[in-house]
């Protein structure tokens, strides 16, 4: 069996890339599929846990950040797509009505 | 297969808002554009019925869903706040909507589920639910701070509202995780049997706590994770951002009271030395960018930083006092920020699609409309924290409490702190006061009837809890399940 600690490892590396993914992406779409990466690192390591603990609980969860993640995804689109609408770009850098 | 016994009269408040908004939902496509109104009045009543449940609740102190579901006076407690928040927010909305052209009845709605969303979170003390709820609330509000879908300042705010939401909610499941893989449990009572008598706290322990206050820390905007909270607020719609501040800065902060003081209470003091930090700079930066700030919007919003430094006080503390404390603190807070939403949202809604939000709208506003201007005044008294409105009982409490347990230091920062805040508050009243109006006066539409109803609520309530504490301060006095 492989041990608890290469998933976590591995979890902890895929949340450190999709961190690093937030912040240096200029996309929104990338910078959002970054995120989707940090909550399945979450999920992974929310598994490996729960194996190694023997309980459901875990499982539970996994499913439950899924179905939150398609949620959020669902209305993160739409107010990429009502964004792009209104400047005709996806670009970070040039939604900066607002600053300080 | 033995199903669970469901109590429904501890879930009825809960509910009966999420049923109304289903239903308002629905009906919204069979209405015409003309009746949209309807649906907001649908929601105030289903909302005021669920504040007469919520009223049934107190004192029972049960819970149900196999201890899932928390029906404490705490939660019956940030109910009512999140309930009064949405009411005060649609009572707010009917006739902003109207003038800003934008009159879609899903707006309520939404409205409706991020208030079941906070509902849910402040009645849980098991991770995954409050999870859930932190979910509700956040997706539903996301798409109320990008409303007027056609501005650009409205997308601009939802993105980045969502964007950073959406990166703190990979913190926050990736803390669950490890605080789960520790003590196999989701339950907040399960951190501190596992962490309890043990002279070395586990590590992953530790960094699930921290992943999880970074995770709440981006949805109180405590400082550094703050930076969307101004530009959020500054670009939604005028009510959605007095709801924004009232309703999930409430749903958060119960959430971490019943995690850290609660879950962590005290067995990992590690975090307390970050709560310290994170209370001082919070209140700090805050306050001093407040200072520099020309939209009142965004003023309020650097404003409402600084209140979620002085509230992170009563994590630090950690006690029961503080954590009545502090649920106090959080009602006065709400009734007085949405209540000078409701001027803010009035002064706006004088123009379709440009934006009266700069404080030079003000100029002269007490002299044209003298009621406006005293309401504004006594709200912006009350986040000063001057006696006696309900902001001066709150900041007392909750300084009491952590003077108490001997946070000297802690209190001497806040209240310096408060000390500069008066400067930003009082710039707004010495602008409608004291200042003539220069070139054209801005045109501010009649108070419609509603907004005057939620307008003197919200005055009456502000003085009450600053005459007379006793009651609520009592109430708020608050049995927390799980709590020793």
């Amino acid at each position: 069996m492989v041990p608890l600690e290469y998933y976590l490892v591995v979890a902890g590396i895929i949340f450190t890339i999709g961190m690093i993914g937030v912040i240096v992406a200029r996309n929104i779409i990338i910078i959002f599929m970054a995120i989707e990466l940090m909550l399945n690192a979450a999920n992974l390591a929310m598994i490996a846990f729960s194996r190694n603990l023997g309980s459901m609980g875990g499982h539970v969860m996994v499913f439950m950040i899924m179905t939150v993640a398609a949620a959020e995804a669902a209305v993160g689109l739409s107010i990429i797509i009502a964004l792009f609408r209104n400047r005709d770009s996806a670009n970070i850098d040039e939604v900066n009505l607002m600053k300080w | 297969m033995n199903f669970p016994n469901v109590d429904f009269a501890l879930l009825s408040p809960s509910l009966i808002v999420c049923i109304t908004a289903l239903l308002t939902m629905l009906l919204v496509p069979f209405l015409g554009e003309k009746r949209q109104a309807v649906v907001a009045h649908l929601s105030w009543i289903g909302l005021s019925i669920a504040l007469v449940a919520v009223s049934q609740q107190i004192g029972k102190n049960i819970t149900t869903f196999g201890g899932m579901f928390l029906g404490d006076d705490f939660s019956q407690f940030f109910n009512g706040i999140f309930i009064v928040a949405a009411m005060l927010t649609i009572f707010t909305s009917i006739d902003y909507l109207r003038r800003k052209d934008n009159e879609h009845g899903e707006y309520y709605p939404l409205i409706l589920f991020a208030t079941y969303g906070m509902m849910v979170m402040a009645s849980s003390s098991n991770l995954l639910v409050i999870f859930l709820g932190l979910e509700i609330m956040s997706v539903s509000l996301y798409v109320l701070a990008g409303f007027a879908r056609t501005e650009l300042k409205s997308t601009e705010a939802a993105i980045k509202y969502f964007l950073l939401g959406a990166f703190a909610t990979g913190f926050t499941v990736f803390g669950i995780a490890f605080v789960y893989g520790v003590t196999g449990t989701f339950d907040v009572a399960g951190i501190i049997n596992a962490a309890f008598g043990q002279s070395n706290v586990d590590t992953f322990l530790i960094i699930g706590g921290a992943l999880l206050l970074i995770g709440f820390g981006f949805k109180v905007a405590a400082v550094p994770f703050h930076m969307w909270a101004p530009d959020a607020y500054e670009g939604a719609p005028s009510p959605i951002t007095g709801f924004m501040s009232a309703g999930p800065k409430a749903a958060a902060f119960a959430a971490m009271l019943r995690i850290f003081s609660v879950g962590f209470g005290g067995t990992v003091p590690h975090l307390q030395t970050l709560f310290w930090i994170l209370a001082v700079v919070t209140m700090t930066i805050g306050n001093i960018m407040a200072i520099r700030q020309n939209s009142i919007k965004r003023m309020l919003a650097f404003s409402s930083i600084a209140h979620a430094g002085y509230i992170l006080i009563a994590l630090v503390v950690g006690s029961g006092e503080a954590s009545s404390a502090a649920a106090l603190y959080l009602l006065a807070y709400a009734l007085t920020n949405l209540g000078a939403f409701m001027v803010i949202a009035l002064v706006d809604s004088g123009t379709k699609h440009d934006e009266f939000t700069s404080i030079d709208t003000y100029t002269g506003l007490a002299r044209k409309r003298p009621y406006l201007g005293l309401a504004l005044t006594l709200f912006m008294l009350s986040l000063a924290g001057f006696p006696p409105t309900a902001g001066f009982m709150g900041k007392f409490v909750l300084f009491k409490a952590a003077v108490s347990q001997g946070f000297y230091i802690l209190v001497v920062i806040a209240v310096l702190n408060s000390l500069v805040s008066v400067f930003y508050y009082l710039r707004v009243v010495v602008k409608m006061f004291m200042t003539e109006p220069d070139g054209q006066p801005i045109e501010i539409p009649a108070v419609p009837v509603f907004l005057m109803v939620a307008l003197a609520f919200a005055v009456a309530a502000v003085l009450l809890i600053g005459v007379y504490p006793q009651g609520w301060f009592n109430f708020a006095g608050l049995t927390i399940l799980g709590a020793n």
